[in-house]
């Protein structure tokens, strides 16, 4: 697919573009809600939200600066971000209170079932699974997290340790299962 | 490795994962056409963000001429020339041409002895400038006030009228005595920065104005308006259900109103009270599928790859389609008490008037029902807000007749909140215009 002529059709307003590119990111748009704890019944407003935001900012995208893939993937966590804002989720006492967990070895996940793994994301506390999401998977830094949630460094810290701890635990009940991987 | 512990670990692991079951709702079928109008209420918006400042812009731009063609016509006046040269001819050749002249004239003999008998605070005159009492003053009250000819004089040597009165004792006695001996005074008349001006003999009288119509002694007005009102929500077709017609929100407008003319201006300010009332009518004709139910169907085809023996699973439905026609009506009304100001401009007995204010609004959703996701008719509750709106209008009004004044008006009303109900919130286009005619009676 070519992205460079696929973004000038869109901006031309061409439906057909539109929909090709909605049809190939939106597994991708869904998997970041998802992954976001955003209810199925709100998932559609959502996506709609997110690619509303794509069509209208697809001007501003340079594809030197980077792929369309990886630029949309920012706007949908900061569309996700901002709806949970909007829904009063992401309350400041909450996020600021994680609690500390204990240092432990570090966890290869490579073998584990990518859904799997998704979904015991989403099944985190939303502080929790929201920092979380932001640092391990997206990339962000505590500092940036701390900008984007408006709360603390330090409390973004704490509730990265208490969605490891949860996520640790978690993993550790399926070793003993074995049916998703190793530890 | 892809671990938890390092900021990005995870990204290349989930952060690239595609989902995999794509939920039915959210195909482009779906999907496209709310994404598409909300592209165009986007669009609408920004266009309208650009409207609004443009329309203030243009407000205060005839405000300000407005304005400052009144106060031209206030600073403007010339000299009157009756009221210079109605008083007796003086000899302009006798009085001192230059202020040095008259500064090395002997000083005369202060006419008020008591306040030369007062010691050395009184006021006394001096030949040197003292600090400006009155700056420009408008030189016809100036005029009025300086011995005979002294405006001629002034206004001989290019200097300007606008002149200032230094205090000196007995200057006032001279100058309501019109007397030559108030000639020793010039010297504490100190003429400001010279200016052009018209000569005396070519000063002309202001232009008498006609009167401005618009500009009318303090009056009350009453007006009663009707009409229709047209909402602009962009649903040509609903947002959320593809084969539904939506049809234009429209329906009555009209009102009372109350007005007070503020005297000798063009300004009035209004209110009272207005209704609007609009219907929704939402038509949905589709063909969808459904399952009927239907015994002993074949529902699934099981074969075994090994051995070919095919097996099937009976089911109770079949598929089928089921043609739906729903036609509904639901309306939303609202009654505004508004508070306004108008502006007139008055032209052969015809008048153009513009006013802009707010409106605090009681608007309501009356209960409806609605079609929901499958296809279900659910009740709307009935949902009332209180909140306000900005107006703008446009109005023109004919000739007075015997018994008022005609009138038709254009009106833009924007709703500074969102009135829920049966549109969804986003589609739904809080602005509407409306057009009415009515008559206005002076009280």
């Amino acid at each position: 697919m070519d992205t460079v002529a696929l973004v000038k059709s869109c901006l031309k307003g061409r439906a057909q573009a539109q929909r090709q590119l909605y049809e190939h990111y939106l597994p991708y748009v869904l998997t970041i809600v998802r992954r976001f704890g955003i209810e199925p019944s709100e998932q559609q407003d959502l996506v709609q939200d997110v690619f509303v935001a794509v069509f209208q900012g697809l001007a501003r995208f340079d594809p030197e600066k980077g792929d369309l893939h990886h630029w949309l993937r920012g706007l949908a966590v900061h569309k996700t971000i901002a709806h949970q804002r909007k829904a009063q989720r992401l309350k400041t006492e909450t996020l600021a209170s994680g609690q500390e967990a204990s240092a432990s070895i570090t966890i290869d996940l490579s073998h584990f079932d990518t859904e799997y793994l998704l979904k015991l994301i989403s099944q985190l506390p939303v502080g929790a699974r929201t920092v979380f999401n932001l640092y391990a998977i997206d990339g962000y830094s505590h500092q940036e997290i701390a900008s984007m949630l408006n709360i603390s460094e330090v409390g973004s810290r704490s509730q990265l340790s208490r969605a490891k701890k949860l996520l640790r635990d978690a993993l550790a009940t399926q070793k003993t299962i074995n049916i998703h991987g190793n530890i | 490795m892809a671990t938890f512990d390092e900021k990005g670990g995870l990204g290349g692991k989930l952060g690239q994962h595609p989902a995999a079951d794509i939920p039915a709702e959210l195909g482009w079928e779906q999907m496209g056409p709310k994404i598409q109008a909300a592209l165009a209420a986007k669009k609408r918006r920004r266009l309208l963000w650009w409207w609004f400042p443009s329309a203030v812009l243009a407000l205060a731009v005839v405000a300000y001429f407005a304005l400052a063609a009144e106060q031209e016509d206030i600073g403007s006046l010339p000299i009157p020339e009756a009221t210079a040269h109605a008083r007796p001819a003086t000899d302009a050749a006798a009085r001192p041409a230059t202020q040095s002249e008259a500064q090395s004239k002997p000083k005369p003999e202060p006419r008020n002895e008591s306040k030369r008998s007062a010691g050395p605070q009184a006021p006394m005159a001096t030949a040197k400038p003292k600090p400006l009492i009155a700056m420009q003053k408008p030189v016809t009250a100036i005029a009025e006030k300086l011995p005979l000819g002294t405006a001629e004089t002034a206004l001989a040597q290019g200097l300007s009228p606008s002149v200032t009165l230094a205090e000196a004792p007995g200057q006032n006695d001279d100058l309501q005595g019109h007397s030559q001996a108030a000639w020793p005074a010039l010297p504490f008349i100190e003429p400001l920065l010279a200016a052009p001006l018209p000569s005396p003999g070519t000063a002309e009288w202001a232009a008498v104005k006609p009167i401005d119509p618009a500009r009318q002694p303090s009056v009350w007005m009453l007006e009663l308006d009707a009409g229709r009102s047209f909402n602009l929500s962009p649903m040509g077709s609903s947002t959320d259900f593809p084969n539904t017609d939506v049809a234009a929100l429209s329906g009555f407008s009209g009102g009372v109103r109350v007005g007070y003319a503020l005297r000798n201006t063009p300004y009035a300010i209004w209110t009272g009270a207005m209704v609007e009332d609009f219907v929704q009518r939402e038509r949905l004709s589709d063909a969808f599928a459904i399952r009927l139910y239907q015994p002993g169907t074949i529902d699934t085809i099981f074969r075994n790859t090994l051995t070919g023996a095919v097996s099937f699973a009976y089911t109770d439905s079949i598929s089928g389609t089921r043609e739906v026609r729903v036609q509904q009506h639901s309306s939303l009304r609202s009654l505004a008490v508004p508070l306004m100001v108008s502006r007139t401009w008055a032209q052969g007995g015809w008048q153009l008037a513009v006013q802009t204010g707010a409106d605090l609004q009681l608007s309501y959703w009356k209960k409806g029902s609605y079609l929901s996701e499958g296809y279900q008719l659910r009740d709307a509750p009935s949902d009332r807000r209180l909140g306000l709106a900005f107006r703008l209008e446009g109005q023109i009004l004919l000739p007075p007749l015997r018994f008022g004044q005609p009138f038709m008006r254009a009106a833009y009303r924007r709703f500074l909140h969102q009135p829920a109900g049966l549109a969804p919130g986003t589609a739904f286009r809080p602005e509407s215009v409306g057009f009415t005619v009515g008559w206005r009676v002076r009280l």
